[in-house]
């Protein structure tokens, strides 16, 4: 893939955050969401291991609400058409 | 690609190059015409390393993150999706298996010449030899921070692109 390509590829991707984040603002919707997640850890002595959760931070379009919330309009349906893309209704008898 | 990155983000208010130029190393990937890429991960057990080994005939090894192999036990828990809803019950299996290293090569072929498959055959064995190597402590490899006790168990995924 040539440099150009990439850098309008990355642009894009760029462009559509942007769009999200508009917006996520101007519904009053959050960018990220609080969050937990596993880690394994090796006991000191090497004999094991345990586990702890460590509180971060995502992406509030994680959230299913979050990301069908943020409305659609004309052709640059972002939120719509990724959700189409990701979803697909269960195959009728 | 862009939902992945959006999701992929910790805040979608702040840009992140790493997994931009991941997900654009994925995308370069995707349009390379008339090249099969495969990628490969083994990830393995009873194996510690003090650090990474560097690239050996295309493959590495390195210790997987905590955050990782706790995705690893969240990713396979039998309490994950479990469901009552259905008279199905369907088989689970409960396993102490937790991996520590991961082993990843990355292979090209010409498309059309080798079948998927016929990869496989070829960057098993390079795997496998390194895995043993590991365990032997090989002068070969180009690092020796290496501890090992007996893998208790193997997994491995790979992904195709055309």
């Amino acid at each position: 893939m040539s440099d150009e390509l990439r850098e309008v590829a990355g642009e894009a991707l760029e462009a559509a955050r942007v769009d999200v984040v508009r917006r996520l603002g101007r519904h009053g919707l959050p960018t990220s969401v609080d969050d937990q997640r596993l880690l394994v850890v090796d006991n000191d002595d090497l004999t094991g291991w345990r586990s702890e959760w460590e509180a971060v931070r995502r992406s509030s379009l994680t959230v299913p609400a979050v990301l069908t919330a943020v409305p659609a309009t004309g052709r640059s349906s972002f939120a719509r058409s990724a959700f189409a893309s990701s979803w697909s209704p269960s195959p009728g008898p | 690609m862009a939902l992945n990155y959006l999701l992929s983000l910790d805040d979608v208010a702040e840009d992140d190059d790493l997994v931009l130029d991941r997900l654009l190393d994925e995308l370069a990937v995707l349009v390379e015409r008339g090249v099969l890429w495969q990628r490969g991960q083994l990830a393995l057990d009873g194996i510690r390393l003090a650090s990474a080994l560097d690239a050996h005939r295309g493959v590495t090894l390195r210790e997987l993150t905590p955050a990782e192999r706790g995705h690893w036990v969240q990713a396979r828990s039998p309490l994950e999706a479990m469901s009552t809803l259905s008279d199905f019950a369907v088989p689970r299996r409960w396993e102490h298996f937790t991996p520590r290293v991961v082993v990843d090569w990355l292979e090209e072929t010409e498309f059309g010449v080798e079948d998927a498959v016929e990869v496989r055959q070829h960057v098993d064995p390079c795997v496998l030899a390194l895995a043993g190597a590991v365990r032997a402590g090989s002068s070969s490899l180009p690092k020796r921070s290496v501890s090992s006790s007996s893998p208790s168990s193997v997994t491995e995924s790979s992904k195709v692109w055309r």
